[in-house]
C-alpha cells in the first residue's frame, strides 16, 4: 500500500454531488477517501441507483458497478456496500476497511434524527452555519411531537448557530423555546450570555424571572465576559490589531495598510468558508 | 463493393523527406504494395535534388523555390541556405519587413510538399517521415513547428536519422545483399562519410546497429586557381579514396556497398572499384534516405514481420527501458513508460499517479548493456501528511538528447478535498 498506483477507471466529467457536506466527487478515489473521512456521519440516503449509475458511466467501472447495483437490490447492509468499494479499488488495507465498516455499523443502528444532529452539528463544527441552521430547523419540523429534551437540544444548537450568523433576536427566541421544553441551567446561562453580549449596555429582564432571582447567575456571566475579554486582550487577533494601530501612530502608513489589508483578507477568509453552502 | 469501399478508405500516401542542408529529397508510396517513387525535377545527375533556395519577386509577393529559385536569382531576393539559417534562428530584412527564418523555411517546405499535390489527389497522409542527419533538439523543434503549421497533425509526422532511414532502406533489400555488412559511402556533405550496417541474426529480436566513420580528408573543393592545382587535388582524391575503401572494407566481410551522394561525380572513385566490388555488390544512388525514411513510413503504417524480427539501435535511440515501480493491488510491478529502442524525440510518456503513503516516485532505467539498473526517486516532501491515495500527480517524461531524460511532475489536486499546488517538479537525468 506504500507505494504509487495508477488511477482507477477515469475521471468522472460529470462530478457526483454529496448533499452531505456538499461535495463534488470527481473520481472513484474521491469517493473511497470521502467514505473514510465521513464514516461517522454515513446513512443509507448516501447510496443508492444514481451512484452506480454514476459509477458505471462517469467512472467507466462497469465490473464494481454491476457488483454494487447487485447488492443494492438485496438490500445489503451499507457497510457491505461501502466496504466493497473500498476493497475494489484497494483503496486502503483490510483493518482499515474493517474498522471503517465497524462505524458505518454502528451508525446505522442509531434513529435517522440523531445522525442527521450528528451532521448538523459537524457543520457547526466546520463552521457551515447556514446549512446547519437548515438541518437543524428540518429536524425541528420532523420532530415537534418528539423527545422534549432531543428537541430542546436542537433549538439550543440552533440558537448558537444564530449567534454565529449574528441573528441574536432569534437566537434569543430558540433558547427560550429550548428552555421552555426542557428547563436547564445551562440554557438559561447561555441566554443570559446573550442578552449581555448583543445589548451590554441595556438592562434585561428574562420571561419568567425577577432580577433578583437571577443575581447569581448574572454574576456567573459576567465573570465568564470578563474572563472572555481578557483572553481576547491577549489573543493573537488582538495583537495583530494592536500592531497596526502601533504602526499608524508611528505614521508607518505602508505598513499599516498592508497588516490591515491581511486582518480584512483573513475575515474574508473566515466569512466565505462560513458563506459557502 | 464493401471490400472496395474498405480499400478506398485506407488509401493514402506515404511520404519520405530527405533534407540536406543543400538540398531535399522526396519519396512517396501510395500503398504498401505500391512501388516507391522519388519525385525528380530534372533529367540532370542530381535529379531528386530540390535546392534550399527560395526567390521573391521584387515589389510582389511571389515566391519561388529550389532551382527555379535560382533561376530568378537576377530578378528577385534569392535566399540561399535557409534551414541551416532557420535553425540558427536568423532573421531577414526582405524589403520593408523582417522575416524569421523558420517562416521562410516552413514556405519552402510547404512548397515542395505542394508539388505532390498531383499525386495524392484528394488522398490523406498517413505518414511523413523526414530524415535527417543530424537529429538534434534544434532540428526536431524545427520540423515539429515546420508541419504543425503546414497543418499535418503530429500523429502523423516522424522524424528519423539517416542512420535509422539507411537500416530500413537495407532490411527491405532482398537478403542476400545484407547477409552479412553493408557499406554506405556517403560524398552528400561536404566530406566522405563511411557507414556499415551490421545485423546481429544471433539476437531476438536481431538487433542491428550502425558504425559511421568520417573521412575528412576526401572533401569537396571548387575553388581552384589553376587546372594544375585541380588536377593535383582530383589525382590525390583518387589515392586517398581508394586508401580509403581499402580501410574500409578490410576485416569486415560487405554483402554490398552503396555510393550515394553528389560528390560521385567525374572519376575519382573508379580505381576503386575494384576493391569495393571484391566478392559484393556495389549500387550507386542518389535517393537512399528518402527511400529509407518512405520504408520506415510504411513499415510504422502497416508493420511487416521485419518489424517483429529485427530492430535498430542506432546513436539517436533510447538504449534503455524506463518504467516505474507501482502498486497493483497488493503486488508491485513495474510499469513500462519508455521503451528502449525508440528514437530520443519519439520519447514521451504521460501517466496519472496516487501518491502512496511515501511521498516520492522511483523510476527504474533499465539499460540494454547489462550495465547497472539505476533507480532514481522523485521526491515529493511537500505532500507529506497528506493521506495515501489523496495525492493525484501526472508525470511527464521526455528527452531532450539521447542521453538526457527530462521529467516533470504536476499536481492535479484532489477534487474538493484537496486544491492542486502550483508547483511543478522538474529535473533532467543523465542516462550515461
Amino acid at each position: 500500500m506504500a507505494k504509487l498506483s495508477l488511477e482507477i477507471g477515469k475521471r468522472a466529467e460529470k462530478a457526483y454531488y454529496m448533499e452531505f457536506p456538499g461535495i463534488s466527487l470527481s473520481s472513484i478515489e474521491e469517493l473511497c477517501y470521502y467514505i473514510c473521512v465521513y464514516a461517522d456521519y454515513m446513512g443509507r440516503d448516501m447510496i443508492g441507483e444514481e451512484l452506480i449509475c454514476w459509477i458505471d458511466k462517469e467512472c467507466g467501472l462497469y465490473e464494481l458497478s454491476m457488483h454494487l447495483s447487485s447488492l443494492y437490490r438485496q438490500n445489503c447492509s451499507l457497510q457491505s456496500f461501502l466496504g466493497f468499494t473500498l476493497e475494489y479499488v484497494h483503496f486502503c488495507d483490510k483493518d482499515r476497511i474493517a474498522l471503517i465498516e465497524t462505524c458505518i455499523r454502528e451508525n446505522q443502528q442509531i434513529k435517522a434524527s440523531l445522525l442527521n444532529k450528528k451532521r448538523a452539528d459537524y457543520y457547526v463544527q466546520v463552521k457551515k452555519y447556514h446549512r446547519a441552521f437548515e438541518l437543524y430547523y428540518k429536524l425541528i419540523e420532523t420532530n415537534l411531537s418528539g423527545d422534549h429534551q432531543f428537541l430542546a437540544n436542537i433549538y439550543y444548537n440552533l440558537a448558537i448557530v444564530c449567534i454565529r450568523l449574528f441573528y441574536f433576536d432569534l437566537a434569543d427566541d430558540y433558547f427560550l423555546k429550548a428552555y421552555q421544553l426542557f428547563p436547564d441551567r445551562n440554557t438559561l446561562i447561555a441566554r443570559i450570555k446573550l442578552k449581555r453580549l448583543s445589548e451590554p449596555q441595556k438592562e434585561f429582564y428574562i420571561e419568567g424571572y425577577l432580577e433578583e432571582e437571577l443575581k447569581e447567575q448574572i454574576m456567573e456571566v459576567d465573570a465568564f465576559i470578563e474572563q472572555v475579554s481578557e483572553q481576547f486582550v491577549q489573543s493573537r487577533e488582538m495583537q495583530v490589531i494592536k500592531d497596526a494601530f502601533d504602526k499608524k501612530k508611528n505614521l508607518e502608513m505602508a505598513e499599516y495598510y498592508l497588516a490591515v489589508r491581511e486582518i480584512v483578507n483573513d475575515l474574508k477568509e473566515d466569512y466565505n468558508n462560513q458563506a459557502t453552502l | 463493393m464493401k471490400r472496395d469501399l474498405v480499400k478506398e478508405r485506407e488509401k493514402g500516401i506515404i511520404i519520405g523527406v530527405d533534407i540536406h542542408r543543400e538540398f531535399t529529397q522526396i519519396s512517396y508510396a501510395i500503398s504498401p504494395e505500391h512501388k516507391i517513387e522519388t519525385m525528380e525535377i530534372s533529367k540532370e545527375y542530381e535529379k531528386y535534388n530540390i535546392p534550399t533556395y527560395l526567390c521573391k519577386r521584387k515589389g510582389i509577393n511571389q515566391w519561388y523555390y529550389g532551382r527555379d529559385a535560382f533561376k530568378k536569382k537576377e530578378e528577385g531576393i534569392f535566399l540561399e541556405d535557409i534551414l541551416f539559417r532557420a535553425l540558427s534562428n536568423d532573421k531577414v530584412w526582405i524589403e520593408e519587413s523582417e522575416i524569421n527564418y523558420t517562416e521562410l523555411f516552413t514556405m519552402y517546405f510547404r512548397k515542395i510538399l505542394s508539388m505532390m499535390a498531383f499525386v495524392r489527389g484528394n488522398m490523406p497522409i498517413h505518414a511523413l517521415v523526414i530524415t535527417a542527419r543530424v537529429m538534434n533538439k534544434e532540428m526536431v523543434d524545427l520540423l515539429l513547428k515546420t508541419t504543425r503549421e503546414i497543418g499535418i497533425h503530429s500523429q502523423n509526422v516522424f522524424l528519423k536519422s539517416h542512420d535509422e532511414s539507411l537500416y530500413h532502406y537495407v532490411i527491405h533489400q532482398p537478403k542476400e545483399l545484407w547477409e552479412y555488412a553493408v557499406g554506405i559511402m556517403d560524398f552528400s556533405t561536404d566530406h566522405l562519410v563511411g557507414y556499415r550496417v551490421e545485423v546481429n541474426s544471433k539476437t531476438t529480436p536481431c538487433v542491428t546497429f550502425i558504425h559511421e566513420t568520417e573521412y575528412p580528408q576526401i572533401y569537396i573543393r571548387d575553388d581552384f586557381v589553376s587546372d594544375m592545382e585541380k588536377e593535383i587535388y582530383l589525382k590525390k582524391m583518387e589515392t586517398d579514396f581508394l586508401e580509403v575503401s581499402q580501410e574500409f572494407t578490410s576485416e569486415i566481410i560487405f554483402s554490398s556497398i552503396y555510393l550515394v551522394g553528389g560528390g560521385f561525380t567525374g572519376d575519382f572513385y573508379k580505381p576503386a572499384l575494384s576493391v569495393l566490388g571484391r566478392n559484393r555488390r556495389v549500387f550507386g544512388g542518389n535517393n537512399l534516405y528518402s527511400k529509407g525514411a518512405c520504408l520506415c513510413g510504411i513499415e510504422t503504417i502497416f508493420p511487416s514481420e521485419l518489424a517483429e524480427k529485427y530492430i535498430f539501435l542506432g546513436k539517436e535511440k533510447l538504449v534503455c527501458n524506463v518504467s516505474v515501480l507501482i502498486s497493483n493491488a497488493d503486488e508491485q510491478e513495474y510499469l513500462s513508460m519508455l521503451d528502449a529502442g525508440i528514437s530520443w524525440f519519439d520519447a514521451k510518456a504521460e501517466k496519472i499517479f496516487m501518491l502512496g503513503e511515501e511521498k516520492q516516485i522511483e523510476l527504474l532505467i533499465t539499460p540494454l548493456n547489462h550495465r547497472e539498473v539505476r533507480r532514481i526517486c522523485i521526491d515529493l516532501c511537500e505532500f507529506n501528511g497528506r493521506p495515501e491515495k489523496t495525492v493525484r500527480v501526472k508525470l511527464n517524461l521526455s528527452m531532450c538528447s539521447s542521453q538526457t531524460l527530462c521529467y516533470k511532475v504536476t499536481d492535479l489536486g484532489f477534487g474538493d478535498f484537496f486544491k492542486p499546488l502550483p508547483n511543478t517538479w522538474e529535473d533532467c537525468i543523465m542516462l550515461d
